[in-house]
C-alpha cells in the first residue's frame, strides 16, 4: 500500500488523468493481484466510477481501445456495404477485391511457398459435409466451396451461386456460376448442389450440418442452373447458414462412398487434396484451373498442435506461418519478434453468467440488477484477461447484426447502486442472498480466475457466494440438466460463439424457452425472435431485435460480462490475410513475401 | 511351455473383459454422451435423436451387453468424432505410439544400465552422487514440464530439432528423449539397488576369489543375476511409457493413439474410447507375457515346462 508508485497511480486515478483500465493495467504490471487491486479502486472512490468508465471507452488512452482495434482490422477487408442490398447477395465478396490488389505486385506468377497453419485440436473430417466445426471448416473451405461465401463484413456474397433469389418467404431459388470445375476437371452442376443439400439432410448420414438444413423441406433443380430450395417455415437466416455449407461434387462421393470421400475429399476450391497423415497434418496444394484464378501461396499444411506453447513455439521457430489462440502471456514473445506479428479481433464469442430467475435470489429483477452492476468488467478484461476482450452488457457483441448500440454500457460499473438494490429487495448485512456459482475448469480462457473475481466482487455488494468448479462435461450436464434445468445453480458461467453473426444464433440457442439451460423465459421475447426470424426487411429485422434488447437487458437474466478476442501468431512475410470475427481462416487471397 | 501361454492367454480374456467393464461404465457415469457428443449448441430434439439413434437411452446394462456382443464379432462401433470405424483408427496410430514408446525404452535402457550398474560398482564415488542428482531431478520434472522445457530449449533457442509433429528422426529425438529420461530415472535406481544385493552375495565373492577379472565378475556373475528386477520394472515402465505418451504425444503433437485416446475422451466419444482402451489393455497383458516368458530366458530355474 505504501509503494509509492501505486500511491501516484491512485493519485492520478482520482485526479482523473488515467482511465480505470489504465489504472488497473499498471497495477497489474507492478505484479499486484486482483483483490488487491480490487480493494485499491475501492479505496479511489466509487462515486467517479461511471464517469471513468464511460471516459476510457470515449478512447481517451493513448492506444486505441480493443473495439477499434478490432474494427480496423476489419475494415481492411469488408467494406460496409448497403444493408438494403444485403438479402439479395449480388456484389463480389470482398476477398476479390483484396486479390487484385495483391495482383498488381504479384503479377502472373505462379503460386509459390508454403504456408502451416497450425490450430490446437486436431481435424476429426475431410469431408464437407459432415462437421460443422469452424475448425474442420477451414481445412475444407480450401477444397470445397459454399453458394454463398461469408465476406469479412460477416455478411453473405455470392459464390458457387452467381445469385440468389428469395421467391417467396420459404423459397429461396440459387443461380449456379458456370465455368466452375471440381478438381478432377468435371464442371459443377446443380445435381452437385442438390447431392449436397439432401445429403447433409438425411439423418442417416449423421452429418452435423443438419442443423442448418433442418428447415429444409425440399431441394431440386428447376433447370441447368437453377436450384429452389423451399423452407418448412419463413427463416432469413437460411441464406448465412449456406456460408457453412461446402457443395460436394455427386459423382465422386457416390463412387467412393462416405469414408472414401473423408480420405480422398474433392471440391471446387482454389486448393487440392493432397495427403492426410491423420493426427499429424492435412496437405494441400494450389488448384491452377480455380474460377477465380489460382491462389498466391503454392501449399497450404494444416497441423492440430493442442498444446499452446509447443504451438506458439512452432510459429516462433518458422515451423508453422499461422497459429491460433495465442495465449495472453505468450503475446509479448510474438509481438517482439521480428519475425512473427500478432492479429488481434473481437470474436463472436461471447462470455457471460446465467442468472437462474426461476427461483429465489434471482426470481427477483432488483438482485439480477444488482449483479450486473456489481461487477466491474473493466477490472476482469484488463487484470486477467490481459485487454484482450471488450466488455459488453448485451448477449453479443457489435460484430453480430442485433447489437444495439444505444445500449452499450448499460451495466456500468455501480457497486453503489448494486448495494442500494439489494437494500430494496430487503437483503441486508445479515440476510445476504446466497448464490452458487457453478463453472467449467479449463473450457474458457482463464474461465477459473474470472469467476473467482467475480464471485469476489458480488461478496463486496452483499452476496454469499459458493464456488462449485467441475469438469467441462460434468458441468454442461449441471447447467443443461438432464431434462430440467440443474436447480442447484444460481449463477452458470457460460459462453456462446455465434456461427452465423446474426442474432438469431445466440437468441433461439441461449435465450428462446425452445432451447437448452434456460433459466428465464420471456413470451414477448419469444415472440420477437420468432417474428425477427421471418421478417425480410433487414431494417425491420433489426428494430425488432433492438426491441429484443430493450426488454431482455433491464430484466438482467444474464450477467453480462464481456466478448473475447482471439488471436493469431503469424509469419511476417504472411501478407493479404486477416483475422475474421467469426474464427475463419481463409487463405485464398493471402501471400508469403520477403 | 504352450499350455503355460494358452493358459496365460486366456486369463487375459478376463482382464480385458473387466477392463472393457471399468470403462464403459466409467465414461457412462460422466454424463449424457449425445450431450457431450454434439456440444453445447445442440437443440433437445438433436439430442434425443442422437441418444435414440446410438441406443443411450437404454439402460446401461442393456448398452453394455450390446457393447459385448459387437465386440465378439470384432466390431468397435463407429466413431462420432471421425465418423469411421473405431478400431481401424486406433490400428492406424499404433505405429506412431509404438514408434515412440520403443525409441524412449531404447534411452532409457541406454542410460539406465551403465548408469545403474556403475553407482553400484562405484557406490559413493563421485559418479553414484552425480547419477542420484540425474535420478532425482528427472523424477521431479513432469514429463509435460520437461516437454516444454525441451521445446524452449533446443527447437526456439538453439532451433536444432523441430518442436512438433512426426516425421523424420529429429522430430522422433526430443519427445523419445524426454520420455525415456523420466523413466530412466527409476530404472537406474532399480538397477544400482538389485546390484548391490548381487555385489555382496557370495557367489561374486567366490568368483573374486578365483580370480576373475572384475569386467568378467560384474557382467557374467552380478548383472546375470541382477537382470530379473531390471526387466520386470522395464516391462512395467513399457506399460507406464505408453502411460506417458498420453502426455508426451499431447505436447508434441505426436499423432499416437495416446492423443486420440484424450480427444475421445473429452468428447466422449465411447466407441473411440472403448477402442484405445481395448488397444492399451491388450498391449500391457502381452507385454507382460513376455516378461515373464522371457525370465526362463534369464534365469533357467524359473523355466516352465
Amino acid at each position: 500500500m505504501t509503494d509509492p508508485a501505486v500511491q501516484g497511480l491512485m493519485a492520478a486515478l482520482t485526479r482523473g488523468e488515467i482511465s480505470r483500465r489504465e489504472f488497473i493495467r499498471r497495477l497489474t504490471a507492478l505484479g499486484l493481484s486482483m483483490p488487491v487491486i480490487a480493494a485499491l479502486l475501492q479505496a479511489c472512490g466509487g462515486d467517479d466510477d461511471d464517469d471513468d468508465g464511460g471516459s476510457s471507452d470515449g478512447g481517451g488512452d493513448d492506444e486505441p481501445t480493443a473495439t477499434e482495434a478490432a474494427e480496423a482490422t476489419e475494415s481492411d477487408g469488408g467494406a460496409d456495404e448497403d444493408e438494403a442490398e444485403e438479402d439479395e447477395p449480388t456484389e463480389a465478396a470482398p476477398e476479390e477485391d483484396e486479390g487484385d490488389e495483391s495482383d498488381d505486385d504479384g503479377g502472373a506468377s505462379a503460386p509459390s511457398g508454403e504456408l502451416v497453419v497450425a490450430q490446437g485440436p486436431e481435424i476429426t473430417s475431410l469431408d464437407g459435409s459432415m462437421s460443422t466445426g469452424m475448425l474442420t471448416f477451414n481445412v475444407v473451405v480450401h477444397m470445397m466451396e459454399p453458394l454463398l461465401f461469408r465476406g469479412d463484413d460477416m455478411k453473405p456474397y455470392p459464390h458457387l451461386a452467381e445469385s440468389m433469389e428469395q421467391v417467396d418467404a420459404t423459397t429461396f431459388n440459387f443461380t449456379i456460376r458456370e465455368g466452375v470445375t471440381f478438381h478432377n476437371g468435371d464442371p459443377l452442376t446443380v445435381d452437385d448442389v442438390v447431392f449436397t443439400i439432401q445429403r447433409i439432410s438425411d439423418p442417416n448420414t449423421e452429418s452435423e450440418l443438419l442443423r442448418y438444413a433442418r428447415t429444409v423441406t425440399s431441394v431440386e433443380a428447376l433447370d441447368e442452373r437453377t436450384v429452389q430450395i423451399k423452407l418448412s417455415e419463413p427463416d432469413v437466416t437460411f441464406p448465412l447458414r449456406l456460408t457453412l455449407v461446402p457443395i460436394v461434387p455427386k459423382a465422386v462421393v457416390e463412387e467412393l462412398g462416405d469414408e472414401g470421400f473423408d480420405a480422398n475429399p474433392m471440391g471446387t476450391g482454389p486448393y487440392r487434396f493432397v495427403e492426410w497423415r491423420r493426427g499429424d497434418r492435412v496437405i494441400m496444394e494450389a488448384y491452377e484451373d480455380y474460377w477465380q484464378g489460382p491462389p498466391k501461396i503454392e501449399t497450404l499444411v494444416f497441423r492440430g498442435i493442442p498444446e499452446d506453447s509447443t504451438r506458439i513455439a512452432e510459429v516462433q521457430t518458422g515451423g508453422a506461418g499461422l497459429v491460433t489462440n495465442v495465449p495472453t502471456q505468450l503475446v509479448p514473445e510474438i509481438e517482439s519478434n521480428p519475425d512473427t506479428q500478432l492479429y488481434q479481433v473481437n470474436s463472436l464469442r461471447t462470455i457471460f453468467c446465467v442468472l437462474n430467475t426461476l427461483k429465489a435470489p434471482f426470481d427477483d429483477v432488483r438482485v439480477r440488477q444488482a449483479a450486473n452492476y456489481a461487477v466491474d468488467k473493466d477490472l476482469i478484461v484488463e487484470g486477467i484477461l490481459d485487454g484482450y476482450a471488450t466488455p459488453t452488457s448485451q448477449p453479443f457483441g457489435p460484430e453480430v447484426f442485433g447489437y444495439n448500440p444505444d445500449l452499450e454500457n448499460y451495466y456500468a460499473y455501480d457497486p453503489d447502486r448494486a448495494r442500494e438494490l439489494l437494500a430494496e429487495a430487503g437483503y441486508d448485512e445479515n440476510n445476504r442472498p446466497e448464490v452458487n456459482i457453478f463453472s467449467a475448469v479449463g473450457r474458457i480462457l482463464k474461465d477459473e480466475e474470472v469467476v473467482q473475481n467475480i464471485a469476489a466482487q458480488l461478496e463486496e455488494v452483499g452476496f454469499a457466494v459458493n464456488l462449485n468448479f467441475s469438469e467441462y462435461q460434468a458441468y454442461f450436464d449441471t447447467y443443461f440438466g438432464t431434462g430440467e434445468p440443474g436447480m442447484d445453480l444460481d449463477i452458470g458461467f457460460f459462453s456462446n460463439a455465434n456461427n452465423t453473426a446474426d442474432a438469431d444464433y445466440n437468441l433461439s440457442l441461449n435465450v428462446h424457452s425452445g432451447g437448452r439451460g434456460i433459466y428465464w423465459q420471456n413470451t414477448e421475447v419469444d415472440e420477437l425472435i420468432d417474428k425477427a426470424r421471418q421478417t425480410e426487411d433487414q431494417d425491420e429485422r433489426l428494430a425488432l431485435y433492438h426491441q429484443l434488447l430493450e426488454i431482455m437487458i433491464p430484466e438482467a437474466p444474464w450477467l453480462f460480462l464481456y466478448t473475447q478476442h482471439d488471436l493469431y501468431g503469424a509469419t511476417s512475410k504472411l501478407k493479404g490475410w486477416n483475422a475474421r470475427p467469426d474464427e475463419m481462416i481463409y487463405l485464398y487471397p493471402a501471400s508469403l513475401e520477403d | 511351455m504352450q499350455r503355460y501361454i494358452i493358459q496365460r492367454l486366456f486369463h487375459g480374456i478376463f482382464v480385458l473383459f473387466g477392463v472393457s467393464l471399468v470403462t464403459f461404465f466409467l465414461i457412462q457415469l460422466t454424463g449424457d454422451p449425445a450431450a457431450a457428443m454434439l456440444g453445447p449448441d445442440a437443440t433437445p430434439d438433436e439430442i434425443q435423436e442422437l441418444r435414440e439413434r446410438r441406443g443411450y437411452d437404454d439402460p446401461i446394462v442393456v448398452q453394455y451387453v450390446r457393447y459385448l456382443s459387437s465386440i465378439a464379432r470384432a466390431d468397435f462401433g463407429t466413431s462420432h468424432l471421425y465418423n469411421q470405424e473405431a478400431f481401424s483408427l486406433v490400428v492406424e496410430r499404433v505405429p506412431a505410439t509404438f514408434e515412440l514408446t520403443i525409441a524412449a525404452l531404447v534411452v532409457t535402457l541406454l542410460f539406465s544400465v551403465p548408469l545403474g550398474i556403475w553407482s553400484a560398482v562405484k557406490r559413493d564415488s563421485m559418479i553414484d552422487r552425480l547419477s542420484a542428482i540425474f535420478v532425482f531431478g528427472n523424477q521431479a520434472m513432469p514429463v509435460f514440464w520437461a516437454g516444454i522445457l525441451g521445446i524452449m530449449i533446443f527447437s526456439i533457442k538453439f532451433g536444432w530439432l523441430p518442436a512438433s509433429g512426426r516425421g523424420s528422426l529429429k522430430h522422433l529425438l526430443m519427445p523419445a528423449i524426454v520420455l525415456g529420461l523420466h523413466s530412466a530415472a527409476y530404472q537406474t535406481r532399480l538397477l544400482r539397488s538389485a546390484m548391490l544385493d548381487v555385489l555382496n552375495a557370495d557367489f561374486v565373492r567366490t568368483a573374486r576369489a578365483k580370480g576373475l577379472r572384475e569386467f568378467v565378475v560384474i557382467n557374467s556373475h552380478a548383472l546375470r543375476n541382477a537382470l530379473i528386477p531390471l526387466v520386470t520394472a522395464t516391462g512395467i515402465q513399457f506399460a507406464s511409457l505408453m502411460g506417458g505418451a498420453v502426455i508426451t504425444e499431447t505436447v508434441f503433437a505426436w499423432p499416437g493413439v495416446g492423443r486420440l485416446a484424450v480427444q475421445a475422451i473429452n468428447n466422449r466419444d465411447i466407441p473411440l474410447v472403448m477402442a484405445a482402451t481395448f488397444f492399451f489393455a491388450l498391449t500391457i497383458l502381452v507385454v507382460n507375457l513376455l516378461v515373464d516368458l522371457s525370465y526362463g530366458l534369464i534365469d533357467p530355474r524359473v523355466r516352465v515346462d
